[in-house]
């Protein structure tokens, strides 16, 4: 039987640390287009806010409680939900903060708004209310695009006016 | 459940940015340091779970680009892609089904690779609220202000959990936000989402944690060969609420008190302010730190009951979905070193706490 071949020395490794690293970074974005169908519940509020510049929401034939925004099935009780009912457009403010939508963006003031005849809220902004008026519970009203410029989408709602 | 139990624990320091890692070696940072920690070499761990968010990473199936990092060729691997404290339960799920004795679970973020708010946006719900752009700061905002409309705690309190956070983590090396600040320099800092202002709304940290699990079998021969304490696990729970913002009452702890309850029932707690020593929770906010604490049982006043985020918490170290597994691992390690007996560890996924993950620790 031959001997088995005997390995070459190696070069001695050398330590990963005592390497110098150039710091490397590879920069990239990722743009890739979507589609959403808004489906029968979404999409039926955004034609109906469109078409009429009304917001609708969901009934609960059970608790009668009102999604806004409308969910298809009643969240505390998992019933489908299908009566529709006008809300607003006024409602109560239930919170609000001013914040920027990107770190190099102005700030804006976004709101929960909960509209009178419904249960749950909505979020959205806050239009032009001066600081010194804000509290939770402050009135406010919906402040719709006119007709010509709404196409079926949630800022066809422009924000929310003090009353 | 079953009890299982933790072996070890590591995680990096969590900072804004290293650029001299790549994601995947920051993963084997951490996965390196507990096989050196624990003793235990790749051949003896049966299965892993990576935790990882394919938006942060900016590829997708991210679980697959750390698979050498982990070691899980030739393995059952799989992934979370929440916080990573809900790894708890998958492992914990992994073991109990009796086909794995060992389970390693690896989470990894590295904030500073891409834009976290512009991220947290695509979380939104694409017809309602996507479109106005909110971030997750705006949440955060927004559930401040319902908490203090409460009236139950004041808006200095907010700022004192804060600059407690800071004071605590200077007693931690791995912690990204340290200081001494008062109450009242935070209330005057840059806002964030007003009432929120700086250092009361967590980091975005790089950074990583490991923990390697085993069935209660290996984990005592596992002890007896080292000298170390068993840590079990003894409960884990978790919860999803109402996703979109205005659904839930964001100033209320949600579905958290009904985790803790199932938790604190799994392992027998029935008086958590004195039987839990140490807690640690995801705390995105100061407004959490204190909201959480009412979502587990215990007393708004910091100072009773268990230590509470001993660390300085999510508030001075939020290293992505690692953030959640970070709380595991530092109460393990409180644990281990013989500061207590029963731990607390908390994380969340979903904007403000849409789902709440519990898991209770005890060292035998
Ligand atoms: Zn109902």
């Amino acid at each position: 039987m031959p001997p088995d071949p005997v390995p070459a020395p190696l070069a001695a490794p050398v330590p990963i640390a005592a390497l110098t690293i150039e710091p490397r970074a590879v920069e990239g974005r990722i743009r890739i287009p979507y589609r959403w169908p808004a489906g029968r519940t979404a999409g039926a509020f955004l034609a109906r806010l469109r078409d009429e510049g009304r917001l609708y929401g969901l009934r609960c034939p059970r608790c009668k409680q009102v999604a806004v925004p409308p969910r298809p099935r009643c969240l505390a009780c998992r019933v489908p939900s299908e009566d529709w009912v006008a809300v607003g457009p006024e409602g109560e403010l239930l919170s609000w903060t001013t914040a920027p939508a990107a770190p190099a963006r102005p700030a804006e003031v976004w709101a929960l708004v909960r509209l009178d005849g419904a249960d749950t809220a909505l979020f959205h902004r806050l239009l032009d209310v001066p600081p010194d008026r804000l509290r939770v519970g402050l009135r406010v009203r919906a402040d719709v695009a006119s007709p010509t410029v709404r196409r079926g989408a949630i800022t066809d709602l422009i924000g929310f006016c003090a009353v | 459940m079953q009890p299982v139990a933790i072996l070890g624990a590591a995680q990096t320091r969590h900072v804004a940015r290293r650029d001299d890692a790549c994601y995947s070696e920051l993963a084997f940072e951490v996965v390196a340091a507990l096989l050196a920690e624990t003793g235990f070499t790749h051949p003896r761990i049966d299965t892993v779970i990576t935790v990882s968010s394919d938006f942060s990473d900016g590829r997708t199936i991210s679980d697959m680009a750390v698979q050498d990092a982990v070691g899980a060729a030739g393995k059952s691997s799989s992934k979370v892609s929440m916080d990573g404290a809900f790894a708890l339960a998958y492992a914990a799920a992994r073991l109990t089904c009796g086909r794995y004795r060992t389970c390693l679970v690896v989470a990894h973020a590295k904030a500073s690779e891409g834009r976290p708010r512009e991220i947290s946006r695509a979380a939104f719900d694409p017809f309602f609220e996507r479109p106005l752009g909110p971030t997750d700061h705006v949440a955060l905002g927004l559930q401040a202000r319902r908490f203090l409309a409460r009236g139950t705690v004041t808006r200095e309190a907010v700022a004192l959990a804060a600059a407690r956070a800071l004071a605590y983590a200077n007693g931690n090396p791995n912690a990204h936000w340290r200081g001494a600040l008062s109450s009242r320099e935070i209330q005057l800092g840059p806002p964030v989402a007003d009432p929120l202002h700086r250092f009361e709304v967590a980091p975005d940290s790089d950074g990583a944690c490991a923990l390697l699990l085993a069935d209660l079998d290996t984990a005592r021969a596992h002890a007896a060969a080292r000298g170390v304490p068993v840590i079990r696990l003894d409960a884990v729970a978790c919860a999803t609420d109402r996703h979109g913002l205005g659904d839930r009452d964001l100033g209320l702890p949600g579905v958290l008190p009904q985790v803790a309850r199932a938790a604190y029932a799994q392992a027998g707690i029935t008086d958590p302010v004195r039987e839990i020593d140490v807690a640690e929770v995801y705390d995105a906010s100061a407004v959490q730190t204190l909201l959480w604490r009412e979502g587990v049982g215990l007393p708004v006043d910091l100072l009773a009951g268990p230590a509470w985020n001993p660390s300085g918490g999510a508030l001075c170290a939020q290293p992505g979905f690692a953030t959640g597994l970070v709380r595991v691992a530092e109460v393990w390690r409180r644990l281990a070193a013989g500061e207590g007996r029963t731990g607390l560890a908390h994380g969340m996924t979903g904007f403000v706490g849409q789902a709440h993950c519990v898991g209770i620790l005890r060292r035998a």
